[in-house]
């Protein structure tokens, strides 16, 4: 115990050295130079200082990885180049105040005091802040999200519950302090046998079948205020979809063999499971921009009652809404056609569909939400829409269609709903649709007792 | 519309009116009072500036523009269900079989000390619950055989089980869940929302209030005032019997050509009165004008439940030409399909004391919930099959909830079951866009006095419900005398748990 609370005082301790020896090199260097030969009679006491500086450190740094939170391999690389860097700094001090070295190393040695200095301070740094603490942020590497859960819709039911979805929960969350280059508490979360193990207080994190008994979900439960909730407060946190991915894995036995299908699903899992699906594929939509509409179109569409609105305040996807329009002339739709780059969301209701309006309406490539409910559209001019690959929602109740227009768009990759209440589509139509895959139709026509 | 020159004698007539009254005693005072006033209003910085333009309300055409939220919302329109009188959640969402076993018995003192009740007096006894539960559908939520219907849609319904306020009785507790504030004075979440995000249908008004039940609301028209905010914002109470909106149609012998050129005179007026005088409310009344003419083939268009085939109207249970909450919510679906931004229905009649029969929670109360069981559930389905409920908001819920105790009236018995106000723990539900389905937020204690998990207050339901719609609670505010007001006041955080 004691010696964990003096090794502790490692990360203070070593801010002498690397201060004073930086000064210390700094000063050796420049004093060179006859305009600063006056800094040179405090050179070798900084050398000492820094020296005995180093000493301490050492001997904190040896007391703080003996606790075995830190893998050896880290560790040894740091420790030896430090301890190397005390020597140097004393053997520094010596020549300067006493022996008179040859002129080559009165240059080599500091400089090769720097080097030791940067490598080692920096590898205290991957100890405690891990590997990529310095290059995280940095602007070249924004562009990636921390987001390793890359499975789609289609590959979910086949997917490995651990590997594929369990892992990259674990990976983003815990790794960082529990895995190989680290173990805090003496826990590794990264293979089964260590979580069933537990760390230095005994209790394991992972009990199969039971997900309450799982110290890692106990943790994750305790209020944020408690010390021993996990993750540590100011670390990103489990979110309720990610807990109750474990909480579902765990009671089905943790089984790293097993894939989604073969586990029951409850509600909430297959919500969960699509909010990771959805934020999966939505890093790489949000991340979508569009240049902005050309203003002259827009006011020329809202002089006529249209209603053209960026989706929120800070983007400019646009979604337009003919409900003020009483009739849509060809000039309105060469408009709407002048705003495809931008339009996400289109809603009509009523409107009698020309040749034109069709056409404008299949360029509209980025449309992902299309409403023509009360229009005038025929299955045929349903395959007019196939170029829509963007389109997610396509709402067409109260119209004539039939099953025959719904099956040319069946097609569409993103196409999730489709409205047809009112319409000609079948029961029996529907009923293989929803059945079958992502797309779902709904018929409506509810009936209450 | 256009300014038809016919107009200029009306307003020459109106100019000539105004400087008679001018007098030469009346300049004279003027002079002095004027330079004295406008030392003053340069040294204040105030002159030439009222708190419409200050707060960049300031479009003469249109202040029901449709405006870009702040950030992409869920949701596009609300439909508040309001329960006003408080209907008892132990007897339809809480299920308490704790309450069963101890029907009957004192209530032990612990509960009692340090708390204000609106009627109960001395120590009251337990009441179990009047109704049978059930788990319902894949979630599992617990719902009463008091909503039937609504019980067969439970997957769709996001519940709140801990919702909690400060206020005990009917008034200051509906204007908190309104208006955000106990007293009356503050614009209500409609307007804020309009205020906000302004209304798609440019011929119908952006907020829209129905009551039924008999009679408004406790807090009266306080809750769907606009406050503080330019009254375009306010409720528009509409009915559904009779005219739709009183004293919107046509006198007798005045044609809609008449009317329009008689709305472009007064307006012209307006405009040159509001350019010497800048109140705000000028721009109000123009806007209000221009509205009415619209709003008078708009509205009875879409209010015309008539138009309705035979199978929705026994969807909803709905009646045309009798004045029913079945009807309101039918307005409601056809309110929102039409672009309305918030639409506000108040249910009278919940308050379910035990007093009498009529607000026993055996017969009343019971009767009540039939009366809304279907309508309601109708609504979800119906915004379903129209592709509509991702884009909606529906609320229902009360201004507080019931006591686990019976009440006992000034320490006496009372001959029906009844509970008192309860504003501790209460149930309220959401459903639409944005939501998770089927899930439960926050659980009470036992026999469902204190909350013990994912309490939430008025606040936090008022943030929620904004953040839905996009709007950010903390940057929808208004500036007025000295500082910013938002519908929140300086509380609320979004419930992100139940966001799906």
């Amino acid at each position: 115990m004691l010696d964990q609370f003096i090794g502790r005082f490692h990360p203070l301790l070593v801010h002498i050295p690397i201060g004073v020896l930086i000064v210390a090199i700094g000063f050796d260097l420049i004093s060179r130079r006859r305009v600063f030969r006056s800094l040179e009679p405090s050179v070798p006491a900084l050398y000492l200082i820094g020296a005995v500086g180093g000493v301490f450190s050492c001997i904190t740094g040896y007391l703080l990885s003996s606790n075995g939170e830190y893998a050896t391999e880290q560790v040894n690389p740091h420790m030896w180049m430090g301890i190397g860097l005390t020597i140097l700094a004393f053997f520094l001090y010596l020549f300067k105040q006493k022996l008179k070295p040859p002129s080559i190393f009165s240059l080599v040695l500091p400089l090769i005091s720097f080097i030791l200095l940067t490598v080692t301070g920096h590898l205290g740094g991957n100890l405690t802040h891990g590997e990529n603490y310095l290059t995280q942020y940095a602007p070249w590497n924004l562009s990636e999200e921390q987001q390793i859960f890359h499975l789609t819709r289609e590959e979910l039911p086949h997917a490995y519950v651990y590997t594929d979805i369990v892992q990259p929960i674990l990976q983003t969350k815990c790794y960082r302090c529990h895995s190989t280059t680290k173990q805090k508490g003496k826990l590794r979360l990264d293979e089964i046998e260590w979580m069933l193990k537990g760390g230095k207080s005994g209790i394991p994190s992972l009990v199969v079948g039971d997900p309450e008994g799982s110290e890692m979900i106990h943790r994750i439960l305790l209020p944020l205020v408690e010390e021993e909730h996990m993750p540590p407060k100011g670390k990103p946190q489990v979110s309720s979809e990610e807990l109750t991915i474990l909480r579902w894995w765990i009671a089905h036995g943790g089984d790293i063999e097993a894939i989604v299908a073969d586990l029951p699903q409850p509600l909430e899992v297959r919500a969960a499971l699509d909010k990771l699906i959805e934020r999966g594929s939505q890093v790489k939509e949000e991340i979508r921009t569009v240049a902005n509409a050309d203003p002259k179109v827009v006011t020329a569409l809202e002089q006529r009652g249209f209603i053209v609105l960026p989706i929120s305040a800070d983007q400019n996807w646009l979604s337009i809404n003919t409900l003020n329009v009483d009739e849509l002339s060809e000039e309105d739709w060469d408009l709407l056609g002048k705003l495809s780059p931008q339009v996400v969301s289109l809603k009509t209701k009523g409107v009698s569909l020309s040749a034109k309006s069709l056409e404008v309406i299949s360029q509209l490539t980025e449309l992902q939400e299309l409403s023509l409910n009360h229009s005038s559209i025929q299955d045929e001019e349903l395959t007019k829409l196939k170029d829509l690959h963007n389109l997610q929602s396509l709402n067409v109740t109260a119209t004539s269609i039939s099953d025959q227009g719904i099956k040319a768009i069946l097609d569409l990759q993103n196409l999730e709903k489709v409205f047809v209440f009112g319409t000609d589509v079948s029961q029996v139509f529907s009923d293989s649709v929803n059945d079958s895959g992502r797309i779902f139709i709904e018929r409506g026509g509810y009936i209450l007792r | 519309m256009s300014r038809k020159k016919d107009h200029i004698p009306l307003s020459q007539e109106a100019f000539l009116q105004n400087i008679t009254l001018q007098t030469r005693r009346h300049f004279l005072r003027k002079c002095s009072l004027a330079l004295g006033g406008m030392a003053l209003g340069g040294l204040l910085n105030s002159c030439g500036q009222d708190t419409t333009a200050m707060n960049g309300v300031q479009n003469l055409d249109r202040f029901l523009s449709p405006k870009s939220p702040h950030q992409t919302g869920k949701v596009k329109s609300v439909i508040y269900l309001h329960m006003a009188g408080a209907p008892s959640q132990l007897e339809l969402f809480d299920y308490k079989p704790l309450l069963h076993k101890l029907d009957g018995q004192s209530c032990p003192p612990s509960l009692l000390e340090d708390k204000q009740f609106a009627f109960i007096r001395g120590v009251p006894k337990i009441l179990g619950p009047q109704a049978e539960f059930k788990q319902r559908g894949e979630s599992g939520a617990w719902i009463s055989d008091y909503l039937p219907n609504l019980a067969s849609i439970a997957d769709e319904l996001c519940f709140l089980k801990a919702v909690k306020t400060d206020q005990f009785n009917h008034a200051p507790a509906q204007l908190l869940m309104q208006t955000g504030h106990a007293r009356a004075g503050r614009p209500s979440m409609g307007a804020w929302v309009t205020y906000g995000l302004g209304s798609e249908n440019f011929n119908l008004p952006g907020f829209i209030v129905l009551t039924s039940g008999g009679s408004n609301p406790s807090a009266g028209k306080h809750v769907w005032s606009a406050g503080f905010l330019p009254t375009v914002y306010q409720g528009v109470h509409c009915r559904s019997k009779g005219a739709p909106i009183l004293f919107l149609d046509n006198p007798e012998g005045m044609s809609r050509k008449l009317r329009e050129a008689s709305v472009d005179a007064i307006n012209a007026i307006n405009e040159e009165a509001y350019e010497t005088f800048g109140d705000p409310e000028t721009l109000t009344r123009i806007a209000q004008y221009e509205m009415a003419f619209n709003m008078q083939v708009e509205v009875p268009k879409v209010m015309d439940i008539t138009k309705e085939p035979e199978s929705i109207l026994e969807l909803y249970g709905a009646s045309p030409g009798e004045a029913s909450f079945a009807n309101n919510v039918l307005l409601a679906r056809r309110l929102v399909e039409n672009g309305v931004r918030f639409v506000q229905l108040f249910d009278w009649g919940w308050d379910a004391h035990g007093t009498e029969k009529g607000t026993a929670l055996d017969f009343g109360f019971k009767d009540k919930c039939r009366e809304i069981d279907r309508p309601i559930t109708a609504l979800i389905l119906d915004l379903k099959q129209r592709g509509l409920l991702e884009e909606t908001l529906i609320v229902w819920g009360g201004e507080f909830g019931r006591t686990p105790m019976a009440e006992n009236r000034n320490g006496v018995n009372m001959p029906f079951k009844g509970r008192d106000h309860h504003p501790d723990a209460f149930a309220m539900w959401m459903a639409g866009g944005g939501l998770k389905k089927g899930y439960v937020h926050g659980e009470t204690d036992e026999i469902g006095f204190h909350a013990v998990e994912g309490q939430v207050s008025v606040y936090d339901i008022q943030a929620t419900i904004l953040h839905l719609l996009g709007l950010d609670h903390e940057q929808l505010t208004y500036t007025f005398q000295g500082r910013d007001f938002r519908l929140t006041d300086v509380f609320g955080t979004v419930i992100k748990e139940i966001l799906a």
